[in-house]
């Protein structure tokens, strides 16, 4: 972990460190979580960052309640009913996405901890926080009204988020032989799919 | 009702609250706003409402160059400068001409003001039995998005102040405060539009006109990201009303 210097965790310049990242490493570390090509978690712990882990998420919510709000709109539209808009989403949106990253994210780290592996924390919630980046582009295609479209929508969007986590999670459960911390990983995939599921039925389900 | 001739000392100064003043102060000359609150605390002679002449000290008559006692002056007076305070900067956000540099020192009426008068507007535009739920969205939207924004800000590395850029992210709401309004009065989307688009686009051009002078070699697009993220947001909140 970089040398936190002299500075506690209650002090602004601690949490600093985490944010010496340039415009062109978020873009770099973004374009990884979205397109799994090459290992995430080896550019990442070079310069561990916290502007990706929060702002990414963050930017997904907007993303879905601008994109569910419209679409709403025009489904309203073209059926001729009035337009009622729906401000519990975005707080809904907020509850989902956050609870997601830093809880799943969080218990990654508690879990492989206890088993013995070496995670970081920033890692563990990076790993989830980028992870969310592919629905930002996947809630604006899913705009269009046509619900076998938004259904292939979100399985591209499950497989490619799914594939990173996995296989970042994969790299951070190894660094220790154990067997047993292995049996995380359907845990895991199970809280994926609930998260998908929830992203369908309830931003992705105007007709 | 007394008359009070041109007194230059009031024998009644001696109740402490203006020592300044000493023995020979010399006064300006009264102005008489008949009819507002003016009084002084403990004047036992004016204790009727706005029976007595008011007094107002300039600066320049005390000795030793105090500051003017502002503990004496009009009510009027003090609420006056604080909303001419106020307005300044809201112009100064409004009208970025020139180098007023009326930001420099902060302060968080305005951007309670905007922020309240924002989410009222909003709950007036909501569905009713989702008005509480926006006001509460809107005004948590509102403080807690141009705190995060700021520290986003400071942990790049900016060198801004925490509560002066609070103040300015507060005071470049009013655009959006404005659109609203305009929304309210005009419930049709081709109106709406344009107004909050260009409302949007000036509150961010004047908020990144204040962050320039924070010093952000390759991380400005990190840090007018949420900047964007922030007023866009908002924008989209007052379009679907």
């Amino acid at each position: 972990e970089a040398a936190s210097g002299a500075h506690s965790a209650w002090h602004i310049e601690y949490w600093a460190q985490y944010f010496n990242v340039d415009s062109r490493d978020v873009v770099q570390r973004t374009y990884l979580a979205v397109v799994p090509k090459d290992s995430f978690l080896d550019v990442y712990n070079a310069n561990p960052d916290l502007w990706g882990t929060f702002w990414v998420p963050t930017s997904v919510i907007f993303a879905m309640f601008v994109t569910a709000s419209l679409s709403q709109g025009i489904a309203e539209a073209l059926a001729g009913t009035k337009r009622q808009y729906d401000f519990t989403m975005l707080t809904f949106a907020v509850a989902t996405i956050y609870t997601y990253v830093f809880a799943v994210g969080g218990f990654v780290y508690g879990a492989t901890k206890y088993f013995g592996s070496s995670p970081g924390l920033m890692e563990c919630l990076s790993v989830y926080g980028y992870g969310m980046a592919v629905w930002i582009p996947i809630s604006v295609l899913c705009v269009l009204p046509f619900n076998w479209f938004r259904w292939a929508m979100v399985a591209v969007g499950f497989a490619l988020s799914g594939f990173f986590i996995m296989r970042s999670v994969n790299q951070i459960v190894s660094r220790s032989n154990g067997r047993l911390h292995k049996a995380i990983i359907p845990l895991l995939l199970a809280a994926h799919v609930l998260l998908v599921l929830v992203f369908k039925l309830k931003f992705f389900s105007y007709s | 009702m007394m008359s009070r001739p041109e007194q230059l000392i009031d024998e009644d100064d001696g109740f402490g609250l203006d020592s300044p003043f000493g023995s020979g102060g010399a006064q300006a000359k009264r102005p008489d706003l008949s009819g507002s609150l003016g009084g002084r605390i403990g004047d036992e002679r004016g204790a009727g409402a706005a029976a007595g002449p008011q007094r107002t000290y300039t600066s320049g008559a005390l000795p030793g160059g105090h500051h003017s006692n502002t503990l004496d002056e009009p009510i009027l007076t003090t609420i006056g400068r604080d909303f001419g305070k106020v307005g300044r900067k809201t112009i100064q956000v409004l009208y970025p001409k020139g180098r007023d540099n009326a930001l420099q020192e902060w302060d968080l009426w305005g951007p309670l003001f905007f922020c309240l008068s924002l989410a009222v507007i909003m709950s007036f535009l909501a569905p009713d039995q989702q008005a509480s739920a926006v006001f509460t969205g809107v005004f948590a939207l509102v403080c807690i998005g141009s705190c995060v924004v700021t520290l986003n800000c400071k942990l790049l590395g900016g060198h801004v102040s925490f509560f002066q850029s609070v103040c300015t992210l507060g005071y470049c709401i009013s655009p959006m405060a404005i659109a609203s309004l305009v929304c309210l009065l005009a419930h049709r989307i081709v109106v709406t539009l344009p107004v909050v688009a260009v409302a949007v686009g000036w509150s961010i051009s004047a908020s990144i006109g204040f962050l320039a002078g924070a010093q952000l070699a390759n991380r400005r697009l990190l840090a007018v990201y949420p900047i964007c993220l922030f007023y866009i947001c908002i924008g989209w909140i007052i379009i679907i009303s």
